[in-house]
């Protein structure tokens, strides 16, 4: 069960948000609940607990100050990286893209009128549904990565490979759609990934997986999205032993 | 050599090479104008000490030595050691690092060499008051005063920031060379004076006149401080003009803007009040609500924009924001500038991060632009304890993300990717800098994160 959490400074908006979640919940014969109401962002900070499933939540906070949603939504994100947040608000010019970018909110929507926000939390509601479901059916293990302070967790088919940037235990991560810095060393992730990686040189940790060609020739391999890391001579006689 | 020898000159060794040791390691710090850390001070003594106590007894028991040769290997391998063990712990090159030893050396021996003349000069029959007197006033006194004038001039140096000049030095290849190569001879310029000239040099008198150069070199750099400073004012409000300009001018077009709104309104309205006086109510609820998204995107931009800048409370990256979105905004590029909360601080030094931000704010209005239609968005995040930077911009098609780090890759055709190396090689100089860069369903973004505390 994944649960939800709501929370607004109005009693009644809390309801109307809580009765529509119900009733969608109901129809569509979700597999969510229980909804957890609070009226305040502290209130809603000693209602959470931690579990294991991502939850799903409805913030409409007054943001009149900007940082009480965002302290909120910070503090959630903290506890739970993976759930689902929406902001509802009464107020159209905020820093949206602010909250998208740092927090991952999912929608943003601008209260006012009734039948929007039942047609936009339903779609909402709709599309959670089926990323739970694409996560459940695919099963794949995460890479949990930190970074300064945050936390990110990675799936590891994502991942194509990590470079040691020399100086400064600097490693990017490469994956199918970003690159990300971190501090730490290659030896520490390779004894951390285990089997299903490869270190094909002092500066390369490879995704077994995503590898598509060796070239002994030219001293690298392949991974199946075109790029090449360097392959060492102790690696390659690794490889060779290997065959 | 007596027992009570040998221990005579390990005590002595020990005394000095802790001088040494301490006074090039503040000297050097102080050059590279960092916080210096009594445990890597320590360290450096620990790895000095045996080689100085080797090579004393060497000195002691070879019978050929050859001065010139050895002291240049010594001082080399000291100055290494020292540089190495700097570039590790504080993250800089070796170059800088070793040129910063070099000369804190040259400092260091000048200061020494003028007192041991100086004692000399007022008890010429020293060497009669017996080892023990002897080696207090011929070694320690001078070792010791040497590692209060490197403490001295390291503080001196940092308040002088100095390293800002420093670092000068090394922004080319070439640069760093000559540099470098200045410093290592001056390092050794005492002994190869000594090489050279072994009848009539008298290393006091030499030092005496390097001390003189030591301190005019001082005055002269903070004579060139003053002006560099003057000149930064100058600059700053010449940039302050700039910015005023620009922002006039956002001013005015945000009023030309409102003209034509307010005759927009006005039809508007006469609309509806005959709307009103016919009594058609949804018709009038259909207006009010078209028109407050009317209002909103009409006027809500700009001002909002305003809002946003005025939010960075660093002055020149915020007049450079000004001056990139008006310029922006002038060609049609649609810029959303988002600071939630108050900029006040960077983490990194001021000119690097407006270079990086120029960068990435550079390349994405470039993609903008050649792709004739899509937005650029910048975010500004100070957190309590970190700065981010994202800019978006709008991109198809998944460009090929590996490839932009290499020189000449951008999503924005070939040729033209130089800014994100040189990005690439400001942030690889912080370690409290990380970045990121992603596609998402539409949109590319460039990452910077600045962690604020612990540096």
């Amino acid at each position: 069960m994944v649960p939800l959490y709501i929370c607004d400074d109005e009693q009644a908006i809390c309801r109307n948000i809580a009765q529509i979640a119900e009733n969608e919940i109901l129809i569509a014969n979700y597999d969510m609940g229980p909804i957890y109401t609070a009226n305040s962002p502290s209130g809603l900070l000693a209602l959470h607990q931690k579990e294991n499933v991502p939850a799903i939540y409805f913030f409409d906070v007054d943001l009149k100050g900007d940082y009480d949603g965002f302290a909120l939504a910070a503090e959630i994100r903290k506890r739970d990286p993976r759930g689902y947040i929406i902001f509802i608000t009464g107020h159209g010019e905020l820093s949206f893209e602010t909250f998208r970018y740092r927090l991952e909110v999912m929608d943003y929507i601008v209260k006012g009128n009734q039948e929007i926000l039942q047609t936009r939390l339903r779609a909402c509601l709709a599309s959670i549904q089926q990323r739970l479901q694409d996560e459940q059916s695919d099963k794949s293990s995460y890479y949990t990565i930190k970074i300064f302070d945050t936390i990110r967790h990675i799936p590891i088919k994502e991942m194509l490979y990590f470079e040691a940037d020399g100086k400064q235990h600097r490693i990017s991560l490469h994956t199918d759609n970003e690159v990300i810095e971190f501090f730490g060393s290659l030896q520490a992730v390779e004894n951390e990934l285990g089997n299903g990686f490869f270190r094909t040189h002092r500066g390369y940790l490879v995704n077994r997986k995503r590898i598509v060609s060796v070239q002994l020739k030219h001293n690298i391999v392949e991974l199946d999205n075109g790029e090449t890391c360097l392959l060492s001579r102790s690696a390659r006689k690794i490889l060779q032993q290997n065959l | 050599m007596s027992i009570q020898e040998i221990l005579f000159i390990v005590f002595n060794v020990f005394v000095i090479s802790l001088c040494w040791a301490l006074g090039m390691y503040v000297l050097a710090t102080g050059m590279l104008g960092r916080k210096h850390k009594i445990k890597v001070g320590l360290i450096y003594s620990a790895i000095f000490y045996p080689i100085q106590l080797t090579m004393n007894f060497l000195f002691i028991l070879v019978i050929d030595y050859q001065i010139l040769l050895w002291d240049v290997c010594l001082f080399l391998l000291q100055a290494m050691l020292l540089a190495l063990l700097l570039s590790h712990v504080y993250h800089e090159r070796l170059v800088k690092t070793l040129s910063a030893v070099a000369l804190s050396h040259f400092a260091s021996y000048t200061f020494y060499a003028v007192f041991e003349g100086f004692v000399f000069e007022i008890m010429p029959d020293i060497k009669q008051l017996g080892m023990l007197k002897a080696m207090l006033l011929l070694n320690i006194f001078p070792h010791f005063v040497m590692l209060c004038f490197a403490i001295g001039m390291a503080f001196l140096l940092k308040k002088m920031n100095f390293h800002t000049y420093f670092t000068y030095l090394f922004r080319t290849r070439k640069r760093a060379l000559v540099t470098t190569v200045g410093c290592l001879f001056s390092m050794n310029f005492y002994v190869l004076l000594q090489g050279a000239l072994p009848q009539t040099a008298k290393p006091e008198e030499y030092a005496i006149i390097a001390l003189v150069v030591i301190f005019i070199a001082l005055f002269l750099l903070q004579f060139v401080a003053m002006f560099v400073a003057g000149q930064e004012q100058i600059r700053i409000q010449e940039e302050t003009i700039i910015q005023q300009q620009a922002h006039v001018q956002l001013l005015e077009e945000l009023q030309m803007e409102l003209r034509t709104f307010r005759h927009d309104y006005q039809n508007l309205l006469s609309g509806i009040a005959l709307q009103a006086k016919e009594g058609d109510l949804k018709g009038i609820e259909e207006f009010l609500q078209s028109t407050t998204g009317y209002f909103d995107r009409k006027l809500g931009d700009e001002i909002k924009q305003m809002g946003q800048l005025s939010r960075i409370k660093i002055y020149p990256v915020r007049s450079l924001l000004s001056i990139k979105l008006s310029e922006l905004y002038r060609r049609g590029v649609q810029v959303d500038l988002e600071v939630m909360l108050p900029v006040t601080r960077l983490g990194i030094e001021t000119e690097d991060f407006m270079r990086c931000l120029g960068i990435l704010v550079d390349n994405a209005a470039e993609a903008v632009m050649e792709q004739g239609i899509g937005t650029l968005r910048v975010i500004f995040l100070q957190e309590t304890e970190e700065l981010r930077v994202a800019v978006t911009n709008t991109c198809v098609v998944k460009p090929e993300i590996y490839k932009i780090k290499t020189t000449g890759y951008t999503t924005k055709g070939a040729g033209r990717g130089t800014g994100l190396a040189s990005y690439k090689h400001i942030v690889d100089g912080y370690s409290n800098c990380v970045t990121r860069t992603f596609w998402d369903n539409g949109f590319f973004t460039q990452e910077l994160r600045i962690m604020l505390t612990g540096i």
